[in-house]
Order: C-alpha cells, then structure tokens, then sequence
C-alpha cells in the first residue's frame, strides 16, 4: 500500500504540496485572519484565473515571449492586490469590501472574455477554478518550495511589525513603524502564495485551505505562535486525509479537504461557544 | 520648559479646514485635557502632533524640539494610546506582546527582546496593576484593562509626553475612575506631559492643570475653573449647557455625548 503511494511520482508531489500548502496556511493564512483581509484571497484568486488566461492568450499569439499563465496570474493577483491595499489604507472597511468586490467581479469578467476567446486552451484556465493536487508537475513544486520558503523567512522577520500594523495601525504609525512598507509586503506575500497554490487546490477552494484553518486556529490559540501552529496541524491533518481519501474514491482531494477543515472549524466554533456560555454562567 | 508649543496651527482634511490658527502652550510636565463636540478636530490634533498628518502652516514643537525635520527624534518622545475601539481584535496577543511591541518596534525588525527590554515592560505593567496578567490573551480582557495594558504599552517606551485618544469610550465608571488617579500620579510622579482628547469632561475637570476648548479654533485655554463657564461651553457645543458649582469643584450636566 505505502509502496503504491510512494511509487507514484503524482502522490508524492501532492504530498509534498500539501505539506507546503500548510506551511503557507499557516504563515500566510493566518496574515490574512490578523490582517481581517481574508475576502482579499478569494478575491486575489479570482484574479489570478484572469491573469492565467491572460497570460495563456499572449503566449499563444506569442505577443510576448516571456508571458506564460503562472506570470500573467501573478502580475494580475498582484494588481488586485495594490489596488485593494490602497483602498485599504485609504477608506473605511465598507469601501473595501466594496473595492474587493468591485475588483473580484471585474477579474471574473476579464476571465470570462478571455477564457471565450481561448477555446482550445480554456480548459488549461477553468482548471485553475477547480485545482488538482495531483496533476501538479516538478516546476510546481519547485514554485512551491522556493515561494513557500520565501514567505516563511519573510513572515519569521517581520512578524512583530506584521502584528504591529494589523493589531493597531495608527498607534504603529506613531511609534515610527513603516506602516505602508509591511502593509503591501504583507498583501504581497498573500497574493503570490494564492497564485502559487492555485493549481493544486483551485480558485474556489483556496479561500478555505488558506484562511480557514488559521481562523480555526485563532478560535483556540493564546499567541501567535500557538495559532501559526495549531494552523499548520489542521491544514496539514485535513490536506492529507483529503489525498488519503482521493486515493481510493474517485474524488478531487482539494473539494474533500476543503470540507474536513470547514468542518474542523464548525466544531471548534460550536465548542468554544459553548465553552463561554459555561465560562459566563459559572 | 513648554512640553508642547502650538504656533497657528492649520491643518486640513481631503481639502477642508480642520483646525484653523490654533496656538496654546503647554508647561511641561502637567496634564491637559482637550475638549470639544465630534468633527472638532481633537483627534486631528493629535495626529498633527505624531507627524501622521503634516499641517498647512503654523509650528509645532515638542519638548523645545520642532516636529518639521525632527520627526523621528519627535516620536521617541512620546507615548500614544489609541481609542481601545480601533484595535482589532483578530490579532491573538498576549499582553506581553502588546506592552512590548511599540518598544521594541522602535529598534526595528532585526532587533531582539533584552532583559533591560523586559523589565521596562514588566514594570509598566505593574505600574498599571496588572502584572499578574502578563501571559494573558489581550482580546481576553475587559474594556478596562485592556486600556491599562494599552497605557503601560505606552509607558514601557519611557515617554516624555503622553498621548491619549478618548481613553474613556466604552469604559464603566469604576474603570473610568481607576484609570484617572493613574493619570495623576503619571504627572507628578514620573514627571510625564499628558495631552488628553475627550469629549466626556467631567472627569477631568478636577485632574487636569489645563483644558482646551476645540471647536476646529481654540474657543478657550487655561485652567478648568477659568474655561469651565457656561458661555464658553454654550459656544464650544453649540447648545446651552449648564455649570453646576459644589464645594469649588463644578460639573457640567448637559454633556457631549458620541453617537
């Protein structure tokens, strides 16, 4: 049994992408929970698939050499991305969500349009929507690797200033901090690893694998460091029964893991919530 | 020595007047509470005062220091405390970290905890009386001490001049009356300036050594019993409010209250 999985060089590579995915949850998903800018990865991913196809039409009518879907899905997550973050420093919460919105449907549009006009290479695009940890090639993984390794280092550095802007940004303005500088770092390292992660887990199911266990994490954790932990856990746990599970029925492992850790998440909420009742009435 | 001097300060916002020729001086140390209705400009001039928002014309300086060109010497300064409802509370500190960050945020990224770092923290949150929560999540606390740990957060930066933003909002009255006596002995004890913005006066009226009256122009500066009148607070407010005088304190009865 473990030889079969093992000897197939698919598994092994959704194995090791699943252990990065988590790395990157972990680090980069709980930014978002901190950062209260979780929408901005679904909407980031929406954007990605638009760029994906953007990218796919130039490098198919060889308008620029150096364009390919993975470039154009980063140039157009990382647009949404300053674009949000200006909006962001700039307006009220309400105006962002607005910003977001505007900036998810827009992509979305752009993505159709394009995804119309690229008949023969849209399924290439639509893939993207949906994901599959098992059909991810070795420069994938080598993406993942390096990014994963990048934003790991990155977080690790700048993780009290990161805290700083996201737990009280006038106060860290006062006290001298860049608050601009970390603010797009932060959007920047969010936006990347949606684009990395995309094609093993989707557009529609990324927002979960990357958000949902950390926002599990953050229901039970006393510091950071227990929810960056405690993320990484459930991430990694519920990626690999996914692939676990994919391995003997026929179902894409991401849609299985996206549904263990929004169950995860149902039942730590449920349980703290009850806990409190408890707390409250003693 | 003046901790704070205000020269003909005008500053504006997305193209209108927020503040218009204000000037006052402040001795230093000695505490001063800023007083007006909503939209008088009070945050704003403290925000002026951090370098958040640069001013249209007039002069600032702290300690005898300008804030053009100075700003970062400026800045280690002071201590801020922000209004409690602004932070988030999706962030799972502890209360150490929250006393520590501005301090060590000071030194920049690369910089780590020492022991002469911890001490300051731990002693501003003793200060506070609220030692014994040191491992605590923040978002775990009441209003109340998380006010406190936000006080000691700004006193663990050994500032000169302290900053405070509405620290009353959302407060109960027990929490509103341990935190004034802090402020008191903060003054005379560790020598310390504190600028206060409130729209709640009653407070103050008998802690503060001076009080301005913010109506996006100063409409009065001076000691609580010379600017606490009926005319004046009919003008800052718009509306008639009353003085009530007992035993040589005074209350206001109609207060400001935020929506």
């Amino acid at each position: 049994m473990l030889e079969l999985i093992l000897g197939s060089p698919f598994v092994l590579r959704a194995i090791i992408a699943v252990f990065l995915i988590s790395i990157l949850s972990a680090f980069v998903g709980s930014l978002a929970i901190f950062r209260e800018s979780t929408f901005l990865v679904a909407g980031v991913a929406h954007a990605a698939l638009a760029g994906a196809a953007f990218g796919i039409l130039l490098s198919l009518y060889q308008i620029t050499p150096y364009i390919d879907a993975f470039t154009g899905a980063l140039i157009f997550a990382i647009l949404v991305a300053l674009f949000v973050g200006t909006v962001t420093l700039k307006s009220e919460k309400a105006s962002v969500d607005v910003a977001i919105g505007t900036a998810f449907a827009f992509s979305m549009s752009i993505a159709v349009a394009l995804i119309s006009m690229i008949k023969e290479y849209a399924t290439v695009a639509w893939g993207l929507l949906i994901g599959d940890l098992l059909l991810l090639s070795e420069r994938d993984i080598l993406y993942l690797i390096v990014l994963t390794t990048i934003v790991m280092f990155t977080t690790l550095i700048f993780m009290r200033e990161f805290l700083f802007v996201a737990f009280d940004m006038e106060s860290a303005t006062a006290y001298g901090v860049r608050v601009g500088f970390y603010h797009y770092l932060m959007l920047l390292l969010i936006s990347t690893s949606v684009v990395v992660i995309l094609k093993g887990v989707g557009a529609i199911l990324v927002y979960a694998l990357l958000t949902i266990p950390p926002a599990a994490a953050n229901e039970i954790g006393k510091s950071t460091t227990s929810v960056i932990v405690i993320a990484f856990i459930i991430s990694l746990f519920s990626g690999m029964l996914g692939l676990y599970v994919a391995f003997f029925v026929d179902i894409a492992p991401s849609g299985i893991t996206g549904l263990i850790v929004t169950t995860i998440y149902m039942i730590i909420f449920i349980w703290k919530r009850i806990q409190l009742r408890e707390l409250k009435s003693h | 020595m003046y901790a704070v001097e205000v020269n003909n300060l005008t500053v504006e916002l997305d193209g209108f007047t927020v503040l218009e020729n204000v000037s006052f001086k402040l001795e230093h140390p000695s505490i001063l509470a800023i007083i007006g209705p909503n939209g008088a400009g009070k945050t704003t001039l403290l925000r002026t005062l951090l370098g958040i928002i640069p001013a249209v014309s007039g002069s600032i300086k702290v300690m005898g220091i300008p804030l053009k060109n100075n700003l970062t010497k400026i800045r280690r300064l002071i201590g801020y405390v922000p209004q409690r409802t602004r932070i988030s509370t999706s962030v799972p500190l502890r209360v150490r970290d929250v006393v520590l960050m501005a301090r060590l945020s000071r030194n920049g990224p690369f910089y780590l905890p020492r022991k002469k770092d911890i001490l300051a923290a731990k002693q501003a949150l003793e200060y506070v009386g609220l030692l014994d929560l040191w491992n605590k999540r923040f978002t775990h606390l009441s209003g109340g001490q998380q006010q406190k740990v936000l006080i000691a957060r700004a006193l663990a930066v050994e500032p000169k001049i302290l900053l405070f933003d509405e620290p009353f909002t959302g407060l109960d009255i027990p929490s509103e009356k341990a935190i004034i006596p802090l402020l008191y002995t903060l003054r005379v004890k560790k020598g310390v300036s504190i600028l206060l913005v409130t729209h709640d006066i009653n407070p103050l009226i008998n802690c503060a050594d001076k009080m301005l009256l913010l109506r996006k122009r100063v409409i009065g500066f001076g000691n609580p019993l010379e600017v606490i009148k009926e005319d004046l607070l009919t003008q800052l407010y718009g509306a008639r409010v009353t003085v009530v005088e007992k035993e040589k304190a005074c209350y206001v009865v109609e207060r400001d209250r935020h929506a």
